[in-house]
């Protein structure tokens, strides 16, 4: 079996099947590459992530292995209405794999998903986000971010004005 | 002489400070370089872990974008100042792009809630809704424009003089914010005498316009003469994109003479029966440096003329499309194209073939291409029947091919479509995607009835 060391911004080194590899569109492409530069076909390629600590390249790797058999999802799946497709996809191992992740590991994981072009794993993680935030007042949503309000005089004011005119109309 | 005492070397994580003074030294950090930080050092990443959502919400809010409703992402405006600037420039690029190909995903954030925003909450197609604006926004002087992109109509009411009032207080408020301008006349209530004047002179109120379509006008003698007076037309020094359906030559030359050579992307829509004055000479020379070239036509003296006079020009086009709702020879479109072979990255062809040339397969007529190495987008429109064959001709016409999109006549039988394809799309190394859309012949190429689509994706 074919297979890729996957090295994380850290130093930690993953060694993983090309197939599976291959299913993320960034390690594809590194591949690929390496393929053509190298003359010996037999070598290993070696692909160093400087974005993505261990803990999380761990994660998104132990996601893709669970989830090696589903179709692939093309990076514009969706492209026409924009909306990812996850509650579709989502399944109890999903629900599970998530779980006991805090906010700021989901957030991690959506940029990892996102550099390495892994569209099932992005769209289950932006839709837990996303769900942290639909529904919420302005207040909620920056207590669950623990984000501050740094507008000045009447600016929150105008911005209210400019989405209520969206609103009502 | 001095002496030198050599501290044992102390690693920058091994030194404890307490968390005020690292609120301090990451107060002012943006989120790219906390990211970089948390990514540097374990232990900074330890010690900044519930500061994270904070930090990365900057990072994440425009991959987010997509997946958010808009009346949320409206709210997320609210949240502080970074995250209101992030979603207006989502919204306002949506559409702005310089880049004329956008393979990023990034890039189509937001543009489906753009449209919805545009669509629903910038259209002035009443002389009411321009009033109800002002009222709302008079007393601010920031930008009311979450989208930058206005759609303002010449439905003239009877109260013209008071309409007339309406519009010019409108641009004169908020006219500098507007980036994109989409001028449309309707004819429903009767146009008004130099109506198509007035509307070229509403220009001179958006002095920061990057996009500006204009659709719709009739212009009459009078209206020419009385334009042509005015000798010049406003001065828009950053548009870079014209989107024009005009019945005049004299209109389409001024505005070209006045802003042609800075344009990036050109489209010409639907010209009314002006169309035999056409000089597709003095128009590729007014426009030297286009990159994007659009023609939308339903008329038979246009169909006639462009492959002929297209051929001579010197763009360096990267997006080509060509949209006809007359019989064209596609024999001579592809001979036209061929021009640019060396540039082009985006192709599309829709059109309605004549009955000698429905019989044929794809394949014949895309032997006659030169190679096209930069093409990685191919749409072909043409209402043909087979499509036999076509991937051994592509590989060698157009070997990076990353998409295809194919319309296909009905009856075709969709299972065989599917088959074949999905066994040829590993022909073409780079080839990703391959979508056929299968409608009824006789209905237009850009209407969507009655039509099944098949997409077929490259299998790893």
């Amino acid at each position: 079996m074919a297979l890729v060391r996957v090295i994380s911004s850290d130093g930690a080194a993953f060694l993983v099947s090309q197939r599976l590899a291959k299913r993320s569109g960034k390690l594809k492409t590194e591949i690929e590459t390496f393929r053509k530069s190298s003359d010996n076909s037999e070598a290993q390629p070696e692909i160093r992530i400087v974005t993505i600590r261990a803990e999380i390249l761990r994660l998104v790797l132990q996601w893709l292995q669970q989830h090696q058999n589903d179709p692939v999802l093309p990076a514009n799946q969706n492209e026409q209405d924009g909306r990812g497709d996850a509650e579709m996809g989502q399944s109890q191992w999903d629900r599970d794999f998530l779980a006991p992740m805090d906010l700021g590991i989901v957030m991690e994981l959506i940029l990892a998903a996102n550099h390495l072009e892994v569209k099932g794993l992005l769209d289950i993680t932006c839709k837990l986000v996303e769900s942290k935030i639909t529904g919420r007042t302005v207040d909620e949503i920056r207590t669950a971010f623990k984000l501050k309000s740094d507008f000045k005089g009447n600016e929150e004011e105008q911005t209210r004005l400019e989405n209520r005119w969206c609103v009502e109309n | 002489m001095r002496k030198t005492i050599n501290h044992p070397s102390r690693r920058v994580q091994d030194i404890m400070l307490p968390e005020e003074i690292w609120d301090i030294i990451f107060r002012d950090m943006t989120a790219n370089d906390f990211h970089s930080a948390t990514l540097a050092c374990p232990a900074w990443d330890r010690l900044l872990c519930h500061k994270k959502g904070r930090i990365l919400f900057p990072l994440v809010l425009p991959i987010l974008v997509d997946y958010l409703p808009i009346q949320t992402l409206l709210n997320c405006r609210l949240v502080n100042k970074t995250s209101k600037k992030l979603i207006d420039n989502i919204l306002q690029n949506c559409y702005q792009t310089d880049a004329i190909i956008d393979p990023k995903r990034n890039k189509r954030m937001g543009s489906r809630i753009t449209s919805i925003i545009n669509k629903e909450c910038y259209s002035f197609y009443t002389p009411q809704k321009i009033l109800r604006f002002i009222t709302h926004f008079e007393t601010f002087s920031f930008n009311p424009f979450l989208t930058g992109s206005v759609s303002l109509s010449g439905c003239v009411p009877e109260n013209v003089e008071g309409w007339e009032m309406n519009i010019l207080s409108f641009l004169a408020h908020f006219g500098h914010h507007i980036k994109s301008l989409d001028l449309h006349t309707n004819f429903e209530n009767g146009a008004h005498f130099l109506y198509a004047v007035k509307q070229i002179s509403f220009l001179n109120y958006v002095p920061n316009l990057k996009v500006l379509k204009l659709s719709g006008v009739v212009w009459r003698k009078v209206e020419v003469k009385h334009l042509m007076r005015l000798g010049r037309l406003p001065d828009l020094k950053k548009l870079v994109h014209l989107d024009v359906e005009t019945s005049s030559w004299v209109v389409l030359q001024l505005l070209l003479r006045q802003c042609g050579p800075q344009l990036s992307k050109f489209h010409l829509r639907r010209m009314f029966p002006m169309s035999p004055e056409i000089n597709w000479k003095k128009i590729t020379a007014l426009v030297p440096n286009v990159k994007e070239f659009q023609l939308i036509y339903d008329n038979e003296v246009v169909a006639r003329s462009f492959p002929k006079i297209i051929g001579e020009c010197n763009w360096n086009l990267e997006r080509l499309v060509i949209a006809s709702q007359t019989l064209i020879n596609i024999t001579d479109i592809i001979a036209a194209v061929n021009q640019f072979s060396t540039t082009l990255v985006e192709l599309e062809i829709s059109a309605a073939l004549s009955l000698e040339q429905v019989s044929n397969c794809y394949a014949t007529y895309f032997e006659k291409m030169e190679v096209f190495f930069k093409l990685k987008i191919l749409k072909i429109k043409l209402f043909t029947g087979s499509c036999n064959g076509l991937l051994n001709v592509l590989l060698v016409k157009t070997p990076n091919l990353v998409e295809l999109y194919l319309l296909m006549e009905k009856p075709v039988n969709i299972g065989d479509a599917t088959e074949m394809f999905q066994n040829e799309v590993c022909l073409l190394p780079k080839l990703k995607k391959i979508t056929i859309q299968v409608e009824r012949h006789g209905e237009m190429p850009l209407k969507n009835k009655e039509s099944d689509t098949i997409v077929v994706t490259r299998i790893v």
